[in-house]
């Protein structure tokens, strides 16, 4: 078997080593550095980029969270205003419906004040024109009675009823 | 017929002597710079245009470097990353010197017991002054393990220094054996496509499917070789 040919043995070994040695200083010195180089750039570009986007989801959150407080701030002044207008409305009907009813009451008292005035007029010249007929008719049934006693007479009648 | 082994016969190309030593540029020699060169041009062609976003191309040699990192990561730690140029060369050499070896008429350097013993002799080397920096005379506790009692010395550390150095033998002689018995096999199979004539197309069909095959453990023979060689490593790193 030529494989066990020992005696080429110093030829392989001397090729094998310059060979060998001299592939792997060129690739120590050019290739492993040129694909090294290219992977780690690879990878600080990549931890870079998720450096990156997490900064920005940070940012994302804090913006969700301002917006949230924002939210939640606007909901509670609208609430607020809200509450104000409803109670300022309440108050005005409040005063309106106040003002109105004393108003009508006003008005009530005024007109039971003309009322009476006018039933008191209507019943004291009921009371004349009643002294006035009795007058006539005692004139006609001849007798003679002072207008003073008539009224007098008509008035204690007219106050029995 | 044509003998299968005739295509492993190691041809001197270029004879050199140095000191009496013979030195040829052989076949074989020729086949170990193509691997070394082809995979070396090859990566720095995918690497010409680089970008963030890899193109097809400059995928290759990143996923060939991702591949060897993790192999290293699992096998040895962390710490195995300072040795990543010599697995990674490694895997390649031995990827490609696979890989040539399957054109037709080229030579399997990594199908020489010599060649590959060679690889695995410089990974050994690599091993023990690695094992040494690292644990200084510590290292020959690799020998002798802690807590054997001293009584049992003389038969312990011959079994150790045995099987540390069984380790590399072992390498060499998986690669070796896959990388032979395939091409053998394609060479006897393609003999028999001429005898057989026109029933011929059949052998032809096989040998194209045994190919395939044969791709497919030329890269494992390498994967293996490399997973192996990163324990190895690890073990020197790491008391045991």
């Amino acid at each position: 078997m030529p494989q066990l040919d020992f005696s080429v043995f110093p030829s392989q070994l001397f090729w094998l080593s310059v060979t060998f040695f001299a592939m792997l200083f060129v690739m120590s010195k050019i290739i492993i550095p040129r694909i090294a180089e290219m992977i780690n750039l690879r990878r600080e570009k990549i931890d870079d980029y998720l450096e990156k986007s997490a900064e920005i989801k940070e940012k994302a959150e804090e913006a969700l969270e301002r917006y949230h407080n924002a939210l939640k701030q606007a909901t509670d002044e609208a609430n607020q205003s809200l509450q104000k207008t409803q109670q300022d409305l309440k108050n005005m009907i409040d005063r309106r419906q106040a003002d109105l009813s004393e108003e009508l009451n006003r008005q009530i008292s005024e007109g039971e004040k003309k009322i009476q005035a006018s039933k008191e007029k209507v019943m004291k010249q009921a009371e004349e024109i009643a002294a006035e007929l009795a007058g006539e008719v005692v004139k006609k049934l001849g007798f003679k009675v002072s207008a003073k006693a008539l009224q007098a007479a008509v008035k204690e009648t007219g106050g029995e009823k | 017929m044509s003998n299968p082994m005739e295509q492993f016969v190691i041809k001197p190309l270029i004879p050199i002597e140095v000191g009496g030593v013979d030195i040829s540029f052989t076949n074989s020699a020729l086949f170990m710079v193509l691997a070394a060169a082809v995979s070396t041009l090859l990566l720095a062609v995918c690497l010409r245009k680089r970008s963030i976003v890899p193109s097809p191309a400059q995928s290759v040699p990143e996923g060939a470097y991702e591949f060897i990192s993790n192999l290293l990561r699992e096998n040895v730690g962390p710490e195995g990353l300072k040795y990543f140029p010599f697995i990674f060369t490694m895997f390649l050499y031995v990827a490609f010197g696979n890989l040539l070896g399957l054109f037709p008429y080229a030579f399997t350097f990594t199908s020489h017991l010599t060649a590959v013993g060679s690889l695995s002799l410089i990974a050994l080397l690599f091993n023990i002054c690695i094992g040494i920096k690292r644990k200084k005379l510590g290292w020959l506790r690799t020998f002798m393990p802690r807590g054997i009692p001293m009584a049992l010395a003389p038969l312990i550390v011959p079994i150790e220094m045995i099987s540390f150095l069984s380790k590399p033998f072992s390498l060499t002689v998986r690669l070796v054996a896959n990388m032979t018995v395939g091409h053998i096999m394609l060479k006897i199979i393609a003999g028999f496509v001429v005898a057989l004539g026109v029933a011929g197309v059949v052998p032809v069909l096989f040998n194209c499917c045994i190919v395939c095959f044969e791709i497919f453990i030329a890269l494992l023979q390498a994967f293996i070789y490399t997973v192996l060689s990163c324990i190895y490593l690890g073990d020197a790193l790491h008391e045991h």
